[in-house]
């Protein structure tokens, strides 16, 4: 048999004391919440009601209820071309970064090698180094390779960029990961690729996706290093946004703006959906 | 014996080769069977601490020998050295006679049973039990028919599409056992297959794993804490300590013949009384007691020893009742200082006359099993042993 400790009577006192402060001042700290809440969110929201507005129209709320922002979007070529090339950059970068980052990953955080931290170091670099000195010495050495306005020069400077967030994100994921399990399969006589594609690899499938939407969210956000290294012809749409506010104001980036959160709220949402199955235990 | 030829000038000589047979000679040679595993002089350190002094130890073909200790003993260590998981700091693993310690698990052809299932949590039952036969590049029909028949086995034939995480830890379990034997490897490890389930499951399981190994004949190395596993599965029983192997031996062995107090201690309750040799086949114990024992041979007169009575192996009577001592026994009377009752069999504490504590145990009766009440306890001197310092 075995004992469970029990509780002195102060200590109870005291939690019941606790228990109904905290049923008092429950409506309070609701309120508290939903202030902070709102007070950071809905800048951000408010966009979505004005995206709706007639053309010509920045106002909230919208005097008249429209799609006519959206039909302007989607109708102007330097608009789409940019949402495009975005798109591509992004699909390209996160792409890439999941090829370097799983293998990273895995290799981090399950063997012990020398010069390991010395390893980690440089994988996290990009995310200690400010982005505006990432984005000048990249300027800098893409100008030598003349790379500076090319999109594999994006591409090349997301990779970098996202990177360490995918390594981190798979690294937990690996953590995870029941060493007994890669033991296991090479005793029954799996060879290194077999215990990585079907051992491994499954297994890691959901912080790999969550890895992935993060990597793509960050690419297609990303305005300084785009700022730098893109040329009118390879304009990112974060990168004609600032532009636009810069020189013209047009009420489109209304529309822009309502597009890009959702997209980050839908993917959110996928992440988060996705993640219960990474915290789920081996056995 | 195996022997090298050497040659000396024009003569040939035979020269038993020293390397081999350093191995065989620290096996008993109880049947003639090969070795299916020796460990040659093996040993680990981790950061200058040495958790696995040099130990050679063989098995046979088919033996189910367990690895037996407390925990940090060593036995988990010697299993994942002979598993390939970790590498010794020094000596030799032979596999089937072929010396893998430079060999990587894979191509070692054993197969491992692990404490926690080990499952591969995304596949079904029938793909985790597929995929030792998959990586070996079998046929589908050959796959499904091996697969059905290792389920068959273990008694979980229609859990085929199941995921691990819907069935309970007795039939990951035995999932886990199929998956092992649906490759027949030459050797199967387990790392105490059986330490997370409860007790009821462990015997189920227990008997299970005895009916597996006597169908299948496969070599079975063993790892548990726990003596009853271990002295009901196995045909040999590798008692550590330490890093050190304690003594090797059958159960019956170990039980009955330990070779020093951990042993005893260990496996089973003992009585041990510290005295010293007086004659021979005799020993006076510090309190005055003089008892015959089995053998006292390679003892000299007058060395300390510590005298082994098996609980079991001791008679009570009531003072009163006529003695049934004979030239054989040891007899001397005490009084019960404490009794506790376990149902069919109770556990009795006898203070004897001279000073001595004593243990026993003997099927219950209501007679007279008071606390306090004067018997007479006796035991044959063949249950007597002698355990040097």
């Amino acid at each position: 048999m075995t004992q469970v400790p029990k509780c002195t009577h102060s200590q109870k006192a005291r939690g019941i004391i606790i228990d109904r402060l905290a049923r008092r001042y429950a409506g309070l700290r609701n309120a508290m919440a939903f202030v902070v809440y709102a007070f950071t969110l809905l800048p951000t929201l408010i966009v979505i009601p004005i995206s709706f507005g007639g053309a010509g129209e920045m106002s909230f709320p919208p005097s008249n209820w429209t799609l006519e922002l959206y039909e302007q979007l989607f109708s102007s070529s330097a608009w789409v071309s940019s949402i495009l090339q975005s798109t591509k950059v992004s699909c390209l970068a996160t792409l890439l970064a999941i090829l370097i980052a799983v293998p990273a990953a895995y290799g981090l955080g399950r063997f012990d090698f020398p010069g390991k931290r010395l390893v980690l170091f440089l994988v996290m670099s990009p995310m200690v180094v400010p982005v505006v000195v990432t984005s000048l010495g990249l300027y800098l050495y893409f100008s030598r390779l003349h790379l500076v306005g090319t999109t594999i020069g994006l591409v090349l400077s997301h990779v970098a960029y996202v990177t360490p967030f995918v390594v981190i994100t798979v690294m937990a994921g690996v953590n995870k990961l029941d060493p007994a399990l890669e033991l296991a399969a090479s005793i029954m006589g799996a060879k290194r690729l077999a215990v990585l594609l079907k051992v491994v690899l499954p297994q890691l499938r959901p912080s790999i996706i969550a890895g992935a939407l993060f990597a793509f969210l960050m690419s297609f956000d990303e305005v300084v290093i785009a700022w730098f290294i893109t040329s009118p012809e390879t304009t990112t749409l974060p990168v004609k946004m600032y532009t636009s506010v810069q020189w013209e104001i047009s009420p489109i980036i209304a529309a822009v703006s309502a597009l890009l959160t959702m997209l980050s709220i839908v993917f959110c949402c996928l992440s988060i959906f996705l993640l219960p199955g990474t915290a789920e235990p081996s056995r | 014996m195996s022997y090298v030829t050497v040659s000396m000038g024009s003569d040939e000589v035979l020269v038993p080769d020293s390397k081999q047979d350093s191995a065989a000679d620290t096996m008993p040679a109880i049947n003639m069977k090969a070795n299916m595993i020796a460990l040659e002089g093996v040993g680990k350190q981790y950061g200058g601490v040495q958790v696995l002094h040099p130990i050679d130890l063989a098995v046979r073909e088919g033996e189910f020998v367990t690895l037996l200790g407390p925990s940090g003993s060593g036995k988990t260590t010697i299993l994942s050295i002979i598993a390939g998981a970790i590498a010794p700091t020094q000596g030799r693993i032979i596999l089937n006679g072929r010396d893998v310690s430079a060999v990587p698990p894979r191509e070692r052809g054993l197969g491992m049973v692990f404490q926690n299932y080990a499952l591969l949590p995304h596949l079904s039952v029938f793909d985790n039990v597929a995929f030792p036969l998959q990586v070996r590049g079998l046929a589908k029909g050959e796959i499904a028919s091996r697969v059905a028949n290792a389920l068959e086995r273990v008694g979980l034939v229609g859990y085929e599409k199941r995921k691990p995480r819907e069935l309970s830890g007795g039939q990951q379990q035995r999932v886990s056992i199929a998956r092992c034997i649906v490759y027949s490897p030459s050797v199967i490890l387990m790392d105490e297959p059986l330490g997370a389930l409860d007790k009821k499951l462990r015997e189920q399981l227990q008997a299970e794993i005895k009916r597996l190994h006597r169908d299948l004949g496969t070599t079975v190395v063993y790892v548990t804490h726990d003596q009853e596993e271990a002295l009901d599965l196995s045909d040999r029983v590798c008692l550590m300590n330490g890093g050190r192997i304690m003594q090797v031996g059958t159960p019956n062995d170990l039980y009955f013949e330990p070779v020093s107090e951990f042993v005893a201690d260990f496996l089973g309750e003992s009585n041990l009384l510290e005295g010293a040799v007086t004659a021979v086949n005799t020993v006076t114990t510090r309190d005055g007691m003089v008892l015959g024992v089995r053998s006292t041979e390679g003892c000299c007169v007058g060395s300390p020893v510590k005298v082994l009575i098996r609980p079991e192996k001791i008679g009570m009577t009531d003072a009163g009742a006529p003695a049934i001592a004979t030239q054989r026994h040891n007899v001397t009377s005490g009084k019960i200082a404490q009794a506790s009752f376990a149902g069919g069999t109770m556990r009795v504490d006898v203070l004897c006359e001279k000073g001595a504590r004593l243990r026993l145990k003997t099927v219950s009766s209501r007679a007279s099993e008071l606390v306090g009440a004067p018997v007479v306890v006796s035991w044959a001197t063949s249950d007597a042993m002698v355990l040097k310092n």
